[in-house]
């Protein structure tokens, strides 16, 4: 049996390079997931996940284990990914920000009309990366960061809030919205037969704000 | 119950953020709606997974990071830069200014220690009433601790 996280950062600590390796190993892909899914680009996130690591790495004699190793992980690249979001946000998003940050419909009520996707053909179905791609790119960082972290990553609220430092109810929050947008941009990539062009975020973001 | 509420719970029942009992409570009372609106969340959480899932197969960085790793645990420690003359002028300023600094702070403190108190003056002011076009007015005369006048200050009642 693998032995737990906790166990290997002790032995970390105790500067044992291979427990460290062992999870580098465990984590990586996940924290890989997250990072593709927030900055969308394969480099950029490589280096997050580099980054990450080596902070963790830096900084493991701090880790007392009041939280789980993972929560911890997800923190340094959550914020790693955010730095850089930030530093090459454009014009265009900051629109749609605002959009989403004003919806005033605040019901979260989500669509009960399937979209028809095999998840299953993920994998070898590009449009369907493509379109998931397309509407997670046309969320805030941080309604981006709350999905990916619950639906891929699996974390529960409290551990997304501890990841985002802030408050549970936040968390839900983003999320709900979040999920509430990706249905709503990918039925209309439905509607309109595939993802919209990235430069045409904009106008986009200009209907959603004058519906 | 409202409808944000309804769909707060829907959420927390997708998340498994619900304990059992609000679970049961929650599920007993689901329609066909929500049934959807539950399945179509599965349907979006699944193809996130998968896609994630996809991308990130094979993907493995542990060999560039533990050399990172190694790369900085072997580094040289930097070589101490040579002392130039400009540096050194600048260190003296630096440690002038400072000792002025605290010099100055020092001085103010003892200041502040060893002053005489001041007793209070009785006769700081001297005030008079009087008339100014049929409206009271004060006028206050204000001296300092010596005596000396220091100022006047005219005060108008506004009658309603």
């Amino acid at each position: 049996m693998d032995p737990p996280d906790q166990q290997l950062v002790e032995q970390a600590q105790r500067g044992d390079q291979s427990a460290f390796r062992a999870l580098v190993e465990r984590h990586q892909r996940r924290i890989y997931g997250l990072a593709l899914g927030m900055l969308k680009d394969t480099d950029a996130a490589r280096d997050v996940v580099q980054d990450a690591f080596i902070k963790v790495h830096q900084h493991l004699a701090e880790f007392q284990g009041s939280s789980n190793f993972y929560t911890w992980l997800y923190r340094i690249a959550t914020n790693l990914c955010l730095d850089r979001m930030r530093r090459a946000r454009r014009f265009a998003h900051v629109e749609f920000d605002e959009a989403v940050a004003n919806d005033d419909d605040d019901t979260f009520e989500v669509s009960p009309h399937r979209l028809g996707f095999d998840p299953a053909r993920a994998l070898e179905d590009k449009e369907i990366r493509e379109r998931l791609a397309r509407a997670l790119e046309h969320l805030s960082e941080h309604h981006r960061a709350a999905i990916l972290l619950r639906e891929v990553d699996g974390l529960s609220y409290k551990e997304i809030a501890e990841v985002m430092g802030c408050s549970e109810g936040t968390v839900m929050s983003r999320l709900f919205h979040a999920r509430k947008r990706m249905q709503e941009m990918l039925r209309s990539f439905v509607e309109a037969g595939g993802p919209p062009r990235s430069d045409a975020a904009g106008d986009d973001a200009g209907q959603r704000k004058a519906k | 119950m409202g409808k944000r509420e309804d769909m707060e719970r829907l959420h927390r029942l997708h998340d498994g953020e619900l304990d059992a009992e609000a679970r049961a409570a929650v599920e007993a009372g689901l329609s066909d709606d929500d049934r959807a609106r539950l399945a179509a969340m599965d349907e979006l959480g699944a193809a996130l997974r998968h896609t994630a899932s996809a991308e990130a197969d094979g993907f493995d960085v542990a060999d560039a990071v533990m050399a990172a790793i190694g790369k900085q645990a072997t580094a040289p420690l930097p070589a101490p830069t040579p002392i130039t003359s400009a540096r050194r002028w600048r260190a003296r300023a630096i440690w002038a200014s400072t000792a002025a600094t605290l010099a100055a702070a020092a001085a103010a403190a003892l200041f502040l220690v060893t002053r005489p108190a001041i007793p209070p003056h009785g006769d700081a002011c001297s005030i008079e009433s009087l008339e100014v076009s049929g409206e009271q007015a004060t006028v206050l005369d204000l001296t300092d601790a010596h005596g000396h006048d220091t100022g006047t200050v005219v005060w108008l009642d506004e009658e309603d």
